[in-house]
C-alpha cells in the first residue's frame, strides 16, 4: 500500500489539510470558550455615554401620575393599570387612568346616589 | 517519498493534533451515526410530495363537496361579488372540525372549537358588575358586541343586552327610561395575561338592544329592536317611546339620550363607512328596510343628519325577500343571484314618526326596497355586507353586498338549507377577509348536531367555502350550575340558543362572542392564521 508516490503525496496533502482545519476549529472553539469563561473586565474608569445605555436598555416606564395607586382604585382597576403601566407608554397610561377614573367615579356616584332600580 | 516517510509525517501530524487538542481540552468528535436513511434533500422532496398530496386531497375534497352542493342547487354561477366567489359550497373546517373544548375559566365544555383553540368565559348573567353596588349584576340576553377601544393589552368591549321585560337595572345619567331593562355593559379583557378584568354598566333603561356597530371614533351604536313604549314605574304619566339608537362610549357611560335623527324603528345593526362617516343601518322587520344616515357632524350624531332608505332603481318596492313564502316573501328574487341591482336612496323626512306611521312606510311610499329581517351588517373596503336572517329561497338566510361607490346591491349568498347556514344574525368581516355569521334560528327548525339542535358560528371564505367554525355546547343537562356571587342557577340544554356579538380585536388574535341565553361572553384565541378567518 501507498506504493505510488502520487497517491502518497495526495494522502499527505489531504491529511495536512484536515489537520489544519481541525487545528483552526480547535483554536476557534478554544477562543470561544475562553471568551465565555473570561472573567468580567475590570471596572472601566470611563463611564459609558448615556446615549449608548439608552439605546441598549429597554425603555424605562414612564413616570406614574401622582396618586395612581390611590385608595379609591379597586383591585380590578389596579390590575388594569398595572397591565398598561408595564408598557412604559405615557399615552396608554393616560388612557387607562382615564378608564380607571371613570369607573371609580361611577362607583362613587353609585355609592352616594339613590339605590339602583332592578 | 517512501511509505515510511509518509507514515512518519502522518504520525507527526497526529501528534501535533493530539497536543493541540490536549492543550485546549478538545475531545474527539464521537463517531457520527450512519447518515440518516433519508437525506435532507430527499426529506424535503418527500415532505413536499406529502404536503402536495394532502393539499391535492384537501382541494379535491373541497372541490367534490362544492360540486356536490352545486348539484343540490347551490350554484349561483361563477363570479365574484364584494370580493367573494359566488360558487359557494360546504367544506370541512380548514381549522379542523370543532371538538368539545373546556372553558379555561370554569372547566366546563361550553363550546365546540377547532383543535388548538382556547377560550375564557366571563360576564355571565347575574355576575356582579363594577361598581360593587349590592344587586347591580350583569343583565341577561347578551347580544351585539364590538371592540370599541384598545389600550395596550387591554381590549374594551361594549355589549348589548336584549332584555325587554322589567325595569331599569341602573339609574343615573346613563338611563333613558326607568321602566326598561335593556342596555349596555362594557368589559375589559387583558389580552397579554389572558384575563377578564371588569365590566360596568354604560347604558340603561332601553328595550331590546339587539345589534349595533363600532364607529370610527371608538364608540358603539346600540340599537333598540322595538317600537313600543315604557312608562316610569314611579310616575305612569311619564312615557318613553323606544326604537332608537344610542351612542355608547368606550370609557365612562352614555348620556342616555337617543339619536332621534337616525330614526325610530326596529333597529338592528349599524356599519360605518370610515371614509365618509355615513352610517348604514338595518331594520329587523319582516318586511324591513335598509337605511343610511348621513350625519351633520361625523363624530357627533346628536347634531342630526339625513336618513334615507334604499330603493332599487327601476323596480319600485322591489321584493328582495326571496321565494320562501314564510314571513311575507314568496316572490322570486328579481334577478339571478350575483347580478347587480342599481340603487338610489329615498329620504325619510320624519325619522321620529311624529306624523308618519313608520320609517318603513315612508320609504315604501317612495318605492323603497323590501327585505326580510335585515340584521347583522359590517363594512370592509368600500362594501357594506348585511344579512337577512329569514330571507331567501329556503328562509334560512341571505347575504347581501352593497358597493358604496358603484351604488349597487348584489345578493351574494342564498342559504339552501339550515344545515349549511341556519338564520344568520350578527355578522362580521374577519381579519383575514372572511365573513363570520352568528346563527339565530329564531324558532325555525334548526341545524342538528348528533340529533341535538345546536347553533353555530358559520364562516364564509372569499373563495366560496362555507364551514362551521364553532358550536354552542352549553348544556347543563338535568343538573345545575352556580357561580360565586351570582344568584342565578344555570340549568338545562342551551345549545339551541343564538350566538351573538362576534367581533375581533385589531390584532386578529382574539375573537369575542356571546351565547345570548343563558348569557355568557367568551374570549377565544388560537391558530387563526392557519386558516382563512
Amino acid at each position: 500500500m501507498l506504493r505510488s508516490p502520487r497517491t502518497r503525496l495526495l494522502l499527505l496533502a489531504v491529511a495536512a489539510t484536515a489537520a489544519l482545519s481541525l487545528a483552526m476549529y480547535g483554536w476557534r472553539q478554544a477562543e470561544a470558550v475562553a471568551a465565555v469563561a473570561a472573567p468580567p473586565p475590570a471596572p472601566s474608569t470611563v463611564t459609558p455615554a448615556p446615549a449608548t445605555v439608552a439605546a441598549t436598555s429597554p425603555p424605562s416606564p414612564a413616570p406614574l401620575p401622582e396618586g395612581w395607586l390611590a385608595p379609591p382604585y379597586s383591585s380590578e382597576v389596579r390590575e388594569a393599570i398595572d397591565a398598561v403601566a408595564d408598557l412604559g407608554d405615557p399615552a396608554a397610561l393616560d388612557d387607562v387612568v382615564e378608564l380607571a377614573d371613570s369607573v371609580t367615579a361611577l362607583n362613587a356616584a353609585q355609592r352616594t346616589d339613590a339605590a339602583p332600580r332592578f | 517519498m517512501s511509505t515510511n516517510e509518509v507514515e512518519a509525517q502522518l504520525q507527526q501530524i497526529d501528534q501535533v493534533i493530539a497536543q493541540f487538542a490536549a492543550a485546549h481540552d478538545l475531545k474527539p468528535t464521537p463517531p457520527q451515526p450512519e447518515p440518516a436513511q433519508i437525506d435532507r434533500r430527499a426529506f424535503l422532496q418527500r415532505g413536499a410530495a406529502t404536503a402536495g398530496a394532502v393539499a391535492i386531497a384537501g382541494t379535491l375534497q373541497m372541490f367534490m363537496a362544492r360540486r356536490a352542493e352545486a348539484s343540490n342547487g347551490n350554484a349561483h354561477g361563477r363570479g365574484r361579488v364584494g370580493g367573494f366567489d359566488t360558487d359557494i359550497g360546504v367544506v370541512p373546517s380548514p381549522y379542523g372540525e370543532p371538538v368539545p373544548t373546556l372553558d379555561e375559566t370554569t372547566g366546563l365544555p361550553l363550546l365546540g372549537l377547532p383543535p388548538g383553540f382556547r377560550y375564557w368565559s366571563f360576564g355571565w348573567t347575574g355576575d356582579p358588575l363594577y361598581p360593587a353596588v349590592p344587586g347591580l349584576v350583569t343583565p341577561p340576553m347578551h347580544d351585539g358586541m364590538g371592540v370599541v377601544r384598545e389600550i395596550g393589552p387591554l381590549a374594551i368591549l361594549c355589549r348589548n343586552h336584549e332584555a325587554s321585560a322589567g325595569t331599569s337595572f341602573l339609574n343615573g345619567a346613563l338611563q333613558y327610561s326607568p321602566g326598561a331593562p335593556g342596555g349596555n355593559t362594557n368589559l375589559v379583557f387583558d389580552r397579554r395575561h389572558q384575563k377578564w378584568l371588569l365590566s360596568w354598566p354604560t347604558l340603561s333603561g332601553t328595550v331590546r338592544n339587539c345589534g349595533g356597530g363600532v364607529t370610527p371614533q371608538g364608540t358603539w351604536l346600540s340599537g333598540e329592536e322595538t317600537l313600543g313604549s315604557t312608562t316610569d314605574p314611579a310616575d305612569p304619566t311619564r312615557s318613553f317611546p323606544h326604537g332608537w339608537v344610542f351612542d355608547v362610549p368606550a370609557i365612562g357611560t352614555s348620556n342616555g339620550k337617543p339619536i332621534r335623527a337616525m330614526g325610530r324603528r326596529n333597529h338592528e345593526a349599524a356599519a360605518v363607512d370610515p371614509k365618509t362617516g355615513v352610517v348604514y343601518l338595518t331594520e329587523d322587520g319582516s318586511p324591513g328596510g335598509f337605511y343610511r344616515f348621513t350625519p351633520q357632524h361625523r363624530h357627533d350624531y346628536q347634531r342630526g343628519g339625513k336618513l334615507e332608505m334604499l330603493k332599487v332603481m327601476g323596480r319600485p318596492n322591489a321584493n328582495l325577500q326571496g321565494s320562501n313564502p314564510l314571513g311575507g316573501g314568496g316572490a322570486p328574487y328579481p334577478v339571478p343571484a350575483g347580478a347587480p341591482l342599481d340603487v338610489s336612496w329615498v329620504e325619510i323626512a320624519d325619522p321620529e314618526n311624529l306624523i308618519a306611521a313608520s320609517n318603513f312606510s315612508q320609504g315604501l311610499a317612495q318605492g323603497g326596497a323590501i327585505f326580510r329581517r335585515p340584521e347583522g351588517t359590517a363594512y370592509r373596503d368600500g362594501i357594506i355586507y348585511f344579512v337577512c336572517t329569514d330571507g331567501g329561497r329556503s328562509g334560512n338566510g341571505q347575504v347581501f353586498c352593497y358597493d358604496i361607490e358603484e351604488q349597487q346591491l348584489v345578493l351574494l349568498y342564498d342559504a339552501p338549507s339550515q344545515n349549511e347556514l341556519d338564520n344568520p344574525d350578527n355578522m362580521i368581516v374577519t381579519p383575514r377577509g372572511g365573513l363570520l355569521f352568528c346563527e339565530d334560528n329564531s324558532g325555525s327548525p334548526s341545524y342538528l348536531l348528533n340529533g341535538v339542535s345546536t347553533e353555530r358560528l358559520v364562516a364564509l371564505t372569499r373563495d366560496g367555502r362555507i364551514f362551521t367554525f364553532a358550536q354552542n355546547l352549553v348544556d347543563f343537562g338535568g343538573g345545575t350550575y352556580s357561580r360565586p356571587n351570582n344568584a342565578v342557577v344555570f340549568t338545562g340544554n342551551q345549545r339551541a340558543n343564538e350566538w351573538a356579538g362576534a367581533c375581533f380585536d385589531s390584532s386578529g388574535e382574539w375573537l369575542f362572542a356571546n351565547i345570548q341565553t343563558p348569557g355568557i361572553t367568551f374570549a377565544i384565541t388560537g391558530p387563526w392564521r392557519s386558516g382563512p378567518l
